[in-house]
């Protein structure tokens, strides 16, 4: 298990050293820089102005030092200065973590709790009245975007209760209720669309468990319906579901966009774009950065429950 | 937060203001319609919206008014194919303002030249001289005409105009681009529409980084001055299309030193006809803005400007 551990972290920081060098080339290859954008907005170009701003935001030098100096950044704390903003690019990021954070974790739960209890159902009663209904509705959860669920949702709220939630962003500490309240509901239009995934995963993945021979034995014992499905037959199903639990998880951190836009929350991914569009270099190699770190701790994680769940990947079999 | 030093004593009666920043339109309009925020932000709020709004809550107050910003074409004269005049002038002719008024603006907009129309404005023509212009006529006729012009600057159906339309990705943008493009279609121009963010509008048009785009324009005062020095005039940098008529900065100069009305109101009535002749920036209709607030805000009285919106000073709760 160690060794499939230290392997797994040394594959996880050579990706990261890779993605640090994608997004760092993709940033400069696109067309125009904060300076460019600053002067064509105004209107005026004098260029020994636009050379003195460059210098002073370190962007007159060559690209691999520029490289090696974010790179120093990361690793000593320190993530540079907002072009925009001209604070610290870790004052403007922080606030937005945890609002992407508890919101894609609040998803997936709510992903969990609908997909694999309904994808169980869904397989045990199989060509059932019951296993149809769950199949439409899996189906349905698949075919609508969560953003436009999540705009039904307040369309909804606003008519027949004539409420929305709150639209600036509630600290827990502030007040708890209204802070629940606030991401209950997107997590609920994002949660859905992935639960439909997790479901489908989950039944067929049961399915074709509950054919294999163990199981037939399991059934010839005479050993419990409750302990053939959820002891022996879950349990053997259950890798593709986790493995699709880690892409969902890792999707949500960064593709939230239009959700964080309709529910209004100051997430990760809304402020992303905005950042690109201004080519604010700290933040939007840094935001990158932190989604890249959480995929690959993701499936790091994911690779670490295989061990955990199946003793051949444990045992290195 | 309230100014305790003030100008005017005993002003502003408010404590603070609040601006919730609402990207997405369907949360603008429930958030409204909620009470979760007491104010719509002027130039926001279409027809249709504050139409559903008042029936869904009707102690709302909605005001119509003119907030002196319309929606226009900008084509850059200094690249092809819009630095051939018969070409830009088909395009203002395909337009047919009056139905983009009733589909995209569902009413809330008046058609005009480069001036506010009556009564919203001063200096607007009146229909008898609008109805002479370019892209005023029969829808049918216009069409016609303007695939004559194509056809007399070497567009045909065997060699179409395919072009890039640019315009700033806010919704009411993209709506007005949206039809526009379907009726250049209708003439044999093949229009794709690419939405620019709001960062970088004003530099890609200012740098001329487009070949056509639907653009709003928001005009200060109702004075000619404030509306062609800045967006016709030769080196100007928001006169967008770099259109450049010596004939056209004269009257312009013209007007602006005229002292008697009534020779400056024709005078600026010619340089209208002029610049839509010329299909400099045509203009497609004037915006109404309903402006949409809870009763018990008091002396928040919408300004013809959309810049002078935000005059807080007399604003008081009745709560």
């Amino acid at each position: 298990m160690k060794s499939y551990l230290a392997q797994r972290l040394g594959i996880a920081i050579l990706t990261l050293v890779g993605m640090s060098i994608v997004i760092f080339t993709l940033l400069r290859l696109a067309p125009g820089d904060i300076v460019d954008i600053l002067f064509s907005t105004a209107g005026y170009v004098n260029e020994s102005e636009k050379q003195a701003i460059l210098k002073e935001l370190g962007m007159d030098r060559p690209y691999w030092i520029q490289y090696l100096d974010w790179m120093r950044q990361i690793l000593t704390g320190d993530l540079g200065k907002s072009y925009r903003y001209d604070v610290p690019a870790w004052e403007v990021i922080r606030p937005l973590v945890p609002v992407t954070i508890e919101l894609a974790v609040l998803s997936i739960i709510v992903a969990v709790v609908l997909g694999v209890p309904t994808g169980v159902i869904s397989a045990v009663r199989q060509d059932t009245t019951l296993d149809y209904v769950l199949r439409v509705l899996s189906l349905a959860g698949l075919s609508m975007p969560s953003f436009w669920l999540g705009m039904v949702i307040i369309l909804g709220m606003v008519s027949w209760l004539g409420w929305i939630p709150p639209l600036t962003y509630v600290k827990p500490t502030e007040n708890f209720r209204a802070h629940a309240i606030q991401f209950a509901l997107p997590a609920l239009a994002v949660g859905y669309r992935s639960s439909a995934l997790i479901m489908r995963i989950t039944r067929s993945s049961l399915l074709e468990v509950m054919r294999e021979d163990y199981i037939r034995t399991a059934w010839a014992k005479g050993q419990a319906e409750r302990v053939v499905i959820w002891h022996h037959a879950l349990k053997n199903a259950i890798l593709p579901v986790v493995t699709v639990i880690g892409i969902e998880f890792a999707f949500l951190i960064g593709g939230l966009v239009v959700t964080e836009t309709v529910f209004n929350l100051p997430g990760v991914a809304r402020f992303l774009v905005q950042a690109i569009l201004w080519r604010d270099y700290p933040i939007v190699q840094n935001l990158v950065m932190f989604i890249a770190i959480v995929v690959i701790l993701s499936n790091l994680f994911v690779d670490m429950l295989y061990g955990v769940l199946d003793p051949r990947v444990r045992y290195g079999g | 937060m309230k100014n305790p030093d003030y100008f005017v004593k005993g002003r502003p009666y408010l404590d603070g203001l609040k601006y919730i920043v609402i990207a997405e339109r369907g949360t603008r309009t429930a958030a409204l319609q909620s009470g979760a925020v007491d104010v719509a932000f002027p130039g926001e709020t279409t027809k249709t919206a504050a139409e559903q709004l008042k029936k869904a809550v009707p102690e709302l107050a909605v005001t119509p008014y003119s907030q002196n910003v319309n929606d226009n074409i900008i084509m850059n004269t200094k690249k092809p194919p819009f630095n051939n005049a018969k070409v830009r002038l088909a395009v203002s002719r395909a337009i047919d303002r009056r139905a983009l008024v009733q589909a995209v603006q569902q009413g809330g907009a008046v058609v005009g030249a480069s001036m506010a129309p009556k009564p919203q404005g001063f200096w607007g023509l009146l229909d008898r001289d609008l109805n002479t212009l370019p892209g005023y006529g029969k829808p049918a006729d216009e069409k016609q005409r303007a695939k004559q012009l194509l056809a007399e600057a070497g567009v045909t159906p065997q060699n179409p105009l395919k072009v890039e339309m640019v315009t700033r990705a806010i919704a009411i943008y993209v709506d007005m681009a949206s039809f526009v493009i379907n009726e250049l279609k209708q003439i044999g121009i093949e229009a794709s529409l690419k939405q620019i963010e709001t960062a970088q509008w004003h530099a890609t048009a200012t740098r001329g980084d487009y070949q056509i785009g639907a653009n709003l324009t928001g005009i200060g005062p109702d004075d000619p001055d404030a509306n062609y020095f800045e967006n016709y005039a030769c080196g100007s940098p928001r006169n967008y299309s770099f259109y450049c008529d010596e004939q056209v900065m004269k009257m312009i100069e013209q007007q602006s030193q005229e002292l008697d009305p009534k020779k400056r109101f024709a005078q600026v009535a010619a340089l209208q006809k002029k610049l839509e002749d010329d299909a400099a920036r045509p203009l497609l209709d004037w915006k109404l803005d309903y402006f949409v607030h809870r009763p018990f805000v008091k002396n928040l009285i919408p300004h013809q400007s959309i810049y002078n919106f935000g005059r807080m000073q007399e604003v008081w709760r009745d709560k």
